[in-house]
């Protein structure tokens, strides 16, 4: 995240005309994914393995009777570790608590102890019985209970005394358990039982309450009727989290295959099946994506589930240590032990084990390389992957849902963007990335909004919206119970860092999208389902608005790119690149104002002066004006009346008349009374103006104006007139300056004239 | 023998032909009825060419514009250096007045802007062919056909007073909404790209007989949708022959034998005119396309339109396609493809000169909108009929109007069945009033003033009904108001109302 951080404020801080020049070939790495060096590495003597504690983000290293843990920030890694002195040296796992104060950890099959790290308070708690082996535990925010644990005969909820001195059995949910599988991102754990472990029980512990989701079977296909498939490991089952939708991904070894399951709140759907090519297969989660790293062919295959799930939005390419100078530079500080010579050097045997048997991936970007005591982080390479795609409009809408690293999605998408045009791309393809930019910012703009709207509203809508299901979806929109669970949501999330909340916003509103979605297209399955993951999503936009309040209003980067951004850096350097004819870019712009008219956005004027001007550079007169015809009579009105557009107006109509009439009535339409004014008085035009000024009651143009535009037309008659209205009209006119000059100018001239 | 119809006549001559004795006749290029005697037709131009002389010491830049006798009226045009136009039609006692001078100078532009679109000017056909055989083949193939559809329609319809809320070679536009207008320009585009720059090089898109967007400039959109309103608008292609496709065109073309073969060959292997070595022929050889020939075009089963009036290739294989010429932006030969969907009509234009030689592209066109753009169009068809406010839509309750555009050719009018709901009386008022108006925009646009011409007049007339125009530089407003009881004071009112409400306030009196 770190990272992440360093390239947004390097990308900021470029100048605006680089904004948009990002070369799409990018690093040019033969990979699609990458882990930054250096990674986070540890030094602790006598350390036999690493732990990666999700629900608190933090690595844990048991050596000896101490537990080391550092959390894991990207951002703090020279700092010393926290050190706890454990009473029993044997660690099967540990977890912190969510607030980071108190550390569970798992001693032996029957025994789990607990520390509080700023009372010192320990205190152990046995199993129930002998017969019930504990399997794990692990923290949740659910009301009901603090701590659970996994154990053989299924789960055991126990809530903290309120001294935090012991914990106390809250609840029992008894099932036969072979092993399970939890990730805090998800809240849900998944319970396997039966011959083949291939019966799933799921509970999602979320702030919402507990939510015991439908049993199912993992879908095994039969190969060979004599093979009898061996029973799943936990290896072969993983809950990914992705754009806050929960799924189930299951391995199925025999049939090479991979199952997707999505869990609903009633139902757990199957998604389809995706080929695997590797004995051993392991996921993570990057941003969204789902990364199958194909562990025997030292590969990895993207999928985005919002995509077409059944081909990899990438060729299947390695993982690919990047080390970049510049960001090492920033990135580590000198006193930094990862920085060091020494160190660097180590690297040579570290990048030989990627893919390595030591590795382990922990939820949902983590490796562990238990080996070397390294950890990493997955990245991906937007670059890599914008320059390796070739379906436009697809890359655009996976580079418009990117949250992590936005601002660089952002200015991909319109190098894109730039590059189509440049290239004269058909315009129906045009056409469509336009599409997929509008409707993305349209989103960006209604879940703005959505997430402004109050919390009673936000609820209340909910409920008309679950009024509103149809039947047949099967869901029910339940009432989450949110309020309550505010306060104990806050309590452990409000004390993590800046980046944190950052990060939770940006997931949150994946989340808040696509419940806007369910409220405005009740009938789609996708929308409906959102719920397992609604009670959750809500509190922490409340928190990061706590937090980081200029954050929820709404600076975060986002991918989306507003018109005004299409404007500058897309049509404009475009046009000044003048490498595409107008009639081209016009034609583009066209596509893109009628699909941002479709989504209801607004076109800014600079979009539609350029529009009027590259169509006058091609002299297409006719068009601008079939373009401009105002309001309601003659109307193919494509671009919208306003001040700019009529000051472009009338500058073509230098060399073509009605438009400049066009651009007059416009002005006036707008009640530019000045403008107006200003125009005709240098057409000549004195007495019209002079009815116009009286009407409109403009006394911005002084009678001096006047005066001596008709003085200077040596046309007697007209400077009487002039005098005459100003008499008229001008209070006390008589006593200026004016009067006396031009009543002598008025004299002569009838001298003259005599 | 009937005797000669002789209640409408038309002539063209050329002033800078036939200058020494006996070679008069050598002047006409045109003369309808063709059966007139020479005596005749020589009598009608002679009479002609000695009022323009004569008028022309007055004013030479304008010089006549209309002989008005008890039997006759002759009304002159002069549509290109040299070229004039005489329109003779006879008085009828039961129709009364003929109408306004420029309405029926109207319909000789509106011819001649007709036949540029097809032939070119005359001018260039003169000078390609001196013989000027070419003229008038071309002239001779064109404008009975022309005078046919104008007079027959209904007995001189254009000559009835109901022309008075009516603007003649002028465009009626769909009023869309925003996003519809995008729509439609947006596919007009995307149109156009799919066949590669400089393929399509103009689109004209009606619903029904209303334009929705060109990309032409005015005046050559002017022409090319007079035209398709005539011609080419599914209230105008043939349904008698419904079924019928090429191949019926075809085995006609064929049974009409070598005529059409050598003449189709002609206009296929030039694209210019024919040499000036042809043109000693006698004209009936050359193939000359008719283009306002009634029942020519049928709309075929893919949705596109064809025509034999332009003959058909040496094979005899399929029908030509036909080309216009344009005068207003390229100077340039298109050919000319119609797609047809519902009440959507697409008029399309290739230009020849990126055509390889002899190559019709209209078959590539014709395969590749079928498979591309088929589905769009045929979705704007749905959403235009969906928006279109039907025959009534430009109706505004209490004003029978019209509003007419002259920089962009476009005007704006009550529908026909509600201007006839207005007396008799107050019809002929206005064209009263027109014809001063006429007379007095005649008379400013010789004087030459920069600034542009503004005018308001409000008449009461014998019913007590309000004739209301207000000029300002090329937008025209004329409101016929038959509510007896108001003011002027409130006639006024109403004007600016109407003018805020329906023209942008352009005709606000300030």
């Amino acid at each position: 995240m770190k990272v992440d951080v360093i390239r947004n404020t390097m990308a900021s801080s470029s100048s605006s005309s680089q904004f948009v020049r990002r070369n799409i070939a990018g690093s040019g790495a033969l990979s699609h994914v990458y882990i930054q060096y250096p990674p986070f590495r540890f030094n602790v003597p006598d350390s036999s393995r690493m732990i990666y504690d999700d629900g608190s983000r933090s690595l844990l290293v048991p050596s000896g009777n101490k537990m080391f843990s550092w959390p894991v920030t990207w951002q703090s890694h020279s700092d010393t570790p926290n050190i706890i002195i454990l009473e029993n040296s044997h660690v099967l796992t540990a977890r912190f608590s969510l607030d980071g104060k108190i550390l569970a950890v798992q001693n032996s099959d029957y025994e789990v102890s607990f520390y509080n790290r700023e009372s010192g308070v320990k205190f152990k708690h046995p199993s129930r019985s002998h017969t019930e082996r504990i399997l794990g535990l692990f923290w949740t925010d659910c009301p009901a209970c603090d701590v659970i644990f996994v154990t053989t005969g299924g789960l055991e909820l126990f809530a903290l005394a309120p001294k935090l001195d012991a914990v106390k059995l809250v609840d029992v949910k008894p099932s036969q358990v072979s092993w399970y599988s939890y990730t805090h991102e998800s809240r849900l754990v998944l319970l396997a039982s039966g011959m083949q472990c291939k019966t799933f029980l799921c509970y999602q512990f979320s702030a919402g309450g507990i939510i015991r989701l439908p049993k199912f079977d993992a879908s095994m296909r039969k190969v060979d009727e004599t093979s009898k498939a061996a029973a799943l490991t936990p290896k072969d089952v993983h809950i990914a989290t992705m754009y806050g939708r929960v799924y189930c991904l299951q391995v199925d070894r025999l049939a090479m295959e991979l199952n997707v399951y999505r869990f609903y709140r009633d139902a757990v759907v199957p998604q389809g099946t995706l080929p695997i090519y590797s004995d051993t297969v392991a996921f993570s989660v990057v941003d969204g994506v789902l990364l199958v790293h194909q562990l025997a062919s030292k590969v990895v295959l993207l999928y985005d589930i919002f995509a077409d799930l059944n081909t990899p939005i990438s060729a299947p390419l390695p993982l690919l240590i990047r080390r970049d100078i510049a960001f090492t530079a920033v990135g580590t500080s000198e006193d930094s032990d990862i920085s060091s010579h020494t160190e660097s050097k180590k690297l040579g045997s570290t990048e030989s084990n990627i893919y390595g048997d030591s590795w382990n991936f922990a939820n949902p970007d983590i490796i562990l390389d238990q080996e070397n005591g390294i950890l990493w982080k997955i990245h991906l390479d937007l670059e890599a992957l914008a320059a390796s795609s070739s379906n436009v409009p697809s890359l655009l809408a996976f580079l418009q849902r990117r949250k992590l690293d936005a601002l660089l999605a952002k200015q991909l998408s319109m190098t894109v963007l730039h590059a189509i045009i440049i290239e004269r791309r058909p315009l129906s393809l045009i056409s469509e990335a336009m599409d997929v930019v509008n409707k993305s910012y349209s989103q960006f703009l209604r879940t703005r909004a959505a997430s402004t709207i109050t919390r009673q509203q936000a609820t209340r809508s909910q409920v008309s919206a679950s009024g509103n299901q149809p039947a047949h979806n099967r869901v029910t929109v339940e009432k989450d119970t949110s309020q309550s669970s505010i306060t104990t949501d806050v309590t452990p999330e409000a004390s993590g860092n800046v980046e944190k909340s950052l990060e939770d916003l940006s997931l949150s509103e994946a989340k808040s999208s696509s419940s806007v979605n369910a409220l405005e297209e009740g009938q789609e399955v996708d929308g409906t389902v959102e719920d397992t993951h609604k009670s959750m999503t809500s509190d922490t936009i409340e928190i990061s608005k706590n937090v980081l309040p200029s954050i929820a209003q709404g600076n975060v980067t986002v991918s989306a790119i507003s018109p005004e951004e299409m404007h500058f850096h897309v049509f404009v350097l475009i046009n000044d690149e003048m490498e595409v004819e107008a009639s081209f870019l016009a034609a583009s712009i066209i596509q893109y104002m009628q699909s941002a008219v479709t989504e209801k956005l607004k076109v800014p004027a600079e979009i539609q002066v350029l529009l009027i001007d590259l169509l006058a550079r091609e002299k297409r007169y006719g068009e601008i004006m079939h373009f401009v015809r105002t309001k309601s009579f003659l109307v193919v009105q494509v671009v919208d009346p306003s001040k700019e557009v009529a000051k472009q107006l009338l500058q073509i109509g230098k060399s073509y008349h009605p438009i400049f009439m066009l651009g007059l009535n416009m002005l006036r339409q707008l009640s530019f009374h000045g403008e107006y004014l200003s125009e005709i008085l240098q057409q000549g035009r004195l007495l019209e103006a002079l009815r116009y000024a009286r009407q409109n009651r403009v006394e911005a143009v002084p009678p001096s104006t006047f005066l001596e535009l008709a003085a200077a037309s040596h046309d007697r008659q007209k400077l009487a007139c002039v005098m005459r209205f100003c008499l008229d009209f001008v209070p006390s006119f008589e006593t200026t300056s004016e009067y006396q000059t031009y009543s002598a100018v008025l004299n002569q001239q009838k001298l003259v004239l005599a | 023998m009937s005797e000669l119809d002789t209640s409408v006549q038309l002539c063209i001559f050329d002033t800078s032909r036939g200058q020494s004795d006996g070679q008069e006749l050598d002047k006409i290029l045109f003369f309808y009825p063709s059966e007139s005697p020479f005596s005749a037709q020589l009598s009608l131009i002679g009479l002609g060419e000695g009022i323009i002389t004569f008028t022309k010491m007055f004013s030479p830049n304008a010089p006549c514009d209309i002989i008005d006798t008890e039997k006759r009226s002759h009304v002159f045009f002069q549509p290109e250096p040299d070229i004039w136009m005489i329109l003779v039609i006879e008085k009828r006692k039961e129709s009364g007045e003929l109408g306004r001078t420029r309405a029926l100078q109207a319909i000789l532009m509106e011819a001649h802007g007709l036949f540029t679109l097809f032939y070119g000017s005359i001018r260039a056909l003169l000078l390609n062919s001196p013989s000027g055989d070419v003229a008038r083949s071309c002239l001779q193939a064109f404008l009975p056909d022309y005078i046919s559809d104008v007079m027959t329609v209904k007995r001189l319809s254009m000559l009835s007073s109901h022309s008075g809320l009516q603007e003649r070679g002028t465009i009626q536009m769909m009023a869309l909404d925003r996003s519809t207008a995008l729509e439609v320009q947006s596919v007009v585009d995307l149109l156009q790209s799919w066949f590669g720059s400089g393929r399509i090089h103009h689109t004209l898109l009606l619903f029904q007989d209303l334009l929705v967007s060109t990309t032409l400039p005015p005046e050559d959109a002017a022409h090319l949708y007079t035209y398709a309103r005539m011609r080419l608008i599914p209230a105008a292609i043939s349904t008698s022959s419904g079924g019928h496709s090429l191949k019926k065109v075809l085995s006609r073309a064929n049974s009409s034998s070598v005529h059409l073969k050598a003449s189709a060959s002609d206009i296929t292997a030039a694209g210019q005119r024919p040499s000036p070595a042809d043109s000693s022929n006698h004209h009936s050889q050359f193939f000359t396309p008719r283009p306002l020939q009634h029942d020519k075009w049928w709309r075929d089963n893919d949705g596109f339109l064809v025509t034999d009036a332009w003959g058909v290739d040496a094979q005899g294989m399929s029908a030509i396609t036909p080309t216009v010429w344009l005068q207003q932006s390229s100077q340039e030969r298109m050919k000319l493809v119609a797609y047809q969907h519902k009440q959507l009509t697409v008029v399309m234009l290739i230009s020849v000169m990126h055509l390889a030689p002899n190559a019709d592209g209209s078959h590539v066109l014709r395969n590749q909108v079928l498979e591309k753009a088929s589905n769009k169009l045929n979705a704007l068809e749905d959403r235009l009929s969906k928006e279109w406010g039907g025959i009534n839509a430009n109706h505004v309750p209490g004003y029978r109007y019209l509003y007419v555009d002259y920089d962009s050719r476009v005007s704006k009018a009550s529908p026909a069945g509600k201007i006839a709901t207005l007396t008799k009386d107050s019809l002929l008022s206005l064209d009263k009033v027109r014809s001063e108006i006429d007379i007095a925009k005649g008379r400013c646009d010789g004087s030459g003033e920069a600034q542009p011409y503004e005018l308001e007049t409000c008449v009461r007339t014998r019913s007590n009904a309000w004739v209301v125009v207000r000029i300002r530089g090329n937008h025209e407003l004329y409101l016929v108001l038959e509510r007896a009881s108001e003011t002027l004071l409130l006639t006024a009112e109403a004007t600016e109302k109407f003018s805020r409400r329906h023209c942008d306030g352009i005709f606000a009196s300030d």
